[in-house]
């Protein structure tokens, strides 16, 4: 019964915790897929969004 | 059910008999914290909540405006902040069950009300729903399991609660992707979904913590991990001795540990909050490529909380502390030279590496609090602890991003306002840094006459 409970719980929890990571690593691959070419800004470049406000941290 | 019973929601209803396996704890900490971690994953629910009348689009005359729907999530972390400070005690005295269903019923109904708010069109309601009561939900949520953990796992506090905490951020993760999915399954035509989503995600969430509360178990008075002999009580490897809340809060250990908390929150806003734009103006990467680079560090925040929480048992928590911020102060100046040499790897990594400090940072105190005050009231002491998260949580960012701002204004080349954050950032570990090599164990005068 112990046993049991242990491999349901663990389950109930990976599955998900590994459903967001997931989805996460499938958002991110296009970081290392897409080739961009690499860009030094140039002097004066504005930013795309000046008034984007920060996100606040996890605790 | 005779009257001698303990009430299912009792603390001593949750004593573990001899069979139970304590690995069946963690499980139960992070069902909690990976459910109330959701509040991470809010911003999904701006730009919908912002065309509710509108429907296609945003009707500025009757629509709410994105600042005023900011608030939502402003009001709930400083509920989350405060109702850890102020319940601290009770969900001590209370045990981890009862304070996890008291944490279920604030977020989930939070979570309803918040709905009706929705499809009335209330913001106050919202207001008063997802962040008031739902925030009382996730500081409740986010303490409750701490010095239980701590209590089973006595040969490896860190790595105990880094597993819960590990929850938290990985709630994130999934609250996000699970926040679309279901308002693309509900929205119509004139309705982006909004309201069944928050009513589905109620009673999914609920589900999740209400397993928690019912798996969840204290050991007994006299158990101890089977071949595990317990350290001396104040030595390195061992709890401090007992201080209760009330007074450790006035000692300057505590608040040693706020100044480090508080630094390590302020320091890590600074990749964290711009990470998507400063990947998109350091490399000229598309909007797109930068939202999968912010989603890879919310991974690494992830994991950071459970490895680094478990390196601090090995090397202890002032060591780690010390890795943290000087490998951390390091590596924020070497950012802008990842971007002279054009290494977009390089930048990824190094980025990667802050971040899972960052996350280490947050999942190591509650183990450093054990070392210094003992497991008695470690979850009330944490819960005055976080009020250092709440504060830089919310006036770093405006820091940030004022700071950043008018650099750009004045004509600063992108790349350089960033530079001028990241050196601030760096120096904000500094301070963290002396913070930490100031700690000493608590002067015994204010230990418990009575150890528990």
């Amino acid at each position: 019964m112990q046993r049991l409970l242990f491999i349901i719980a663990w389950i109930l929890v990976i599955t998900p915790l590994s459903w967001g990571v997931a989805r996460s690593i499938q958002r991110s691959m296009p970081l290392f897929t897409t080739g961009t070419p690499i860009q030094t800004p140039q002097v004066g470049a504005g930013p795309t969004n000046l008034t984007h406000p920060t996100a606040p941290s996890r605790p | 059910m005779s009257n001698d019973s303990p009430h299912f929601l009792s603390r001593e209803a949750t004593v573990a008999g001899p069979e139970f396996s304590r690995w069946l704890v963690p499980p139960a900490a992070i069902a909690v914290h990976m459910c109330i971690g959701e509040v991470y994953g809010f911003s999904v629910f701006n730009e919908p909540l912002s065309r509710l009348l509108g429907g296609a689009a945003h009707d500025p005359t009757r629509d709410w405006t994105i600042p005023q729907i900011g608030w939502i999530y402003s009001i709930a972390l400083v509920l989350l902040g405060l109702s850890a400070a102020v319940f601290g005690k009770w969900v001590e005295r209370s045990g981890p069950r009862k304070v996890m269903v008291a944490s279920a019923t604030c977020f989930c109904s939070g979570l309803v009300l918040s709905g009706i708010g929705v499809q009335q069109h209330w913001l106050w309601l919202v207001y008063l729903g997802y962040g008031v009561i739902g925030g009382i939900g996730l500081g409740l949520g986010y303490i409750a399991p701490v010095s239980t953990l701590m209590k089973w796992f006595p040969d490896r506090p860190g790595m105990a609660t880094g597993m819960a905490i590990m929850g938290f951020g990985g709630g994130a993760l999934i609250g996000a992707p699970l926040g679309v999915t279901l308002m693309s399954f509900f929205k119509t035509a004139t309705n982006p979904g909004v309201a069944s989503t928050f009513f589905t995600m109620a009673g999914l969430y609920a589900a999740w913590m209400l397993f928690g509360a019912w798996l969840v178990r204290v050991p007994a008075a006299d158990w101890k991990p089977a071949g595990w002999k317990p350290a001396a009580t104040g030595s390195k490897a061992g709890p401090g001795q007992a201080v209760s809340v009330d007074t450790a809060w006035k000692t300057p250990q505590f608040w040693l540990l706020w100044i480090v908390l508080c630094m390590n929150v302020s320091a890590g806003i600074g990749i964290l909050g711009q990470a998507s734009l400063m990947c998109q103006d350091l490399f000229g990467v598309s909007a797109a490529v930068g939202g999968g680079f912010a989603g890879l560090l919310s991974l690494f925040n992830m994991g950071g909380r459970f490895f680094w929480s478990s390196v601090s048992d090995l090397t202890g928590r002032k060591t780690v502390y010390a890795i943290y911020f000087l490998l951390g102060a390091l590596l924020y100046v070497s950012v802008p030279w990842t971007q002279k040499i054009g290494s977009k790897s390089l930048f990824v990594a190094v980025t990667a590496l802050i971040i899972s400090m960052y996350g280490g940072g947050f999942a190591t105190i509650p183990a450093y609090l054990r070392d210094l005050f003992g497991t008695h009231q470690v979850g009330a002491i944490h819960g005055r602890l976080i009020t250092a998260w709440s504060l830089a949580a919310i006036v770093g960012p405006q820091l940030i991003n004022y700071i950043s701002t008018a650099k750009k204004k004045a004509g600063v080349p992108a790349a350089e306002a960033y530079n001028s954050t990241l050196y601030l950032m760096s120096g904000l570990l500094l301070i963290g840094l002396i913070a930490n090599l100031l700690v000493r164990p608590v002067d015994a005068r204010h230990h418990l006459k009575t150890q528990p």
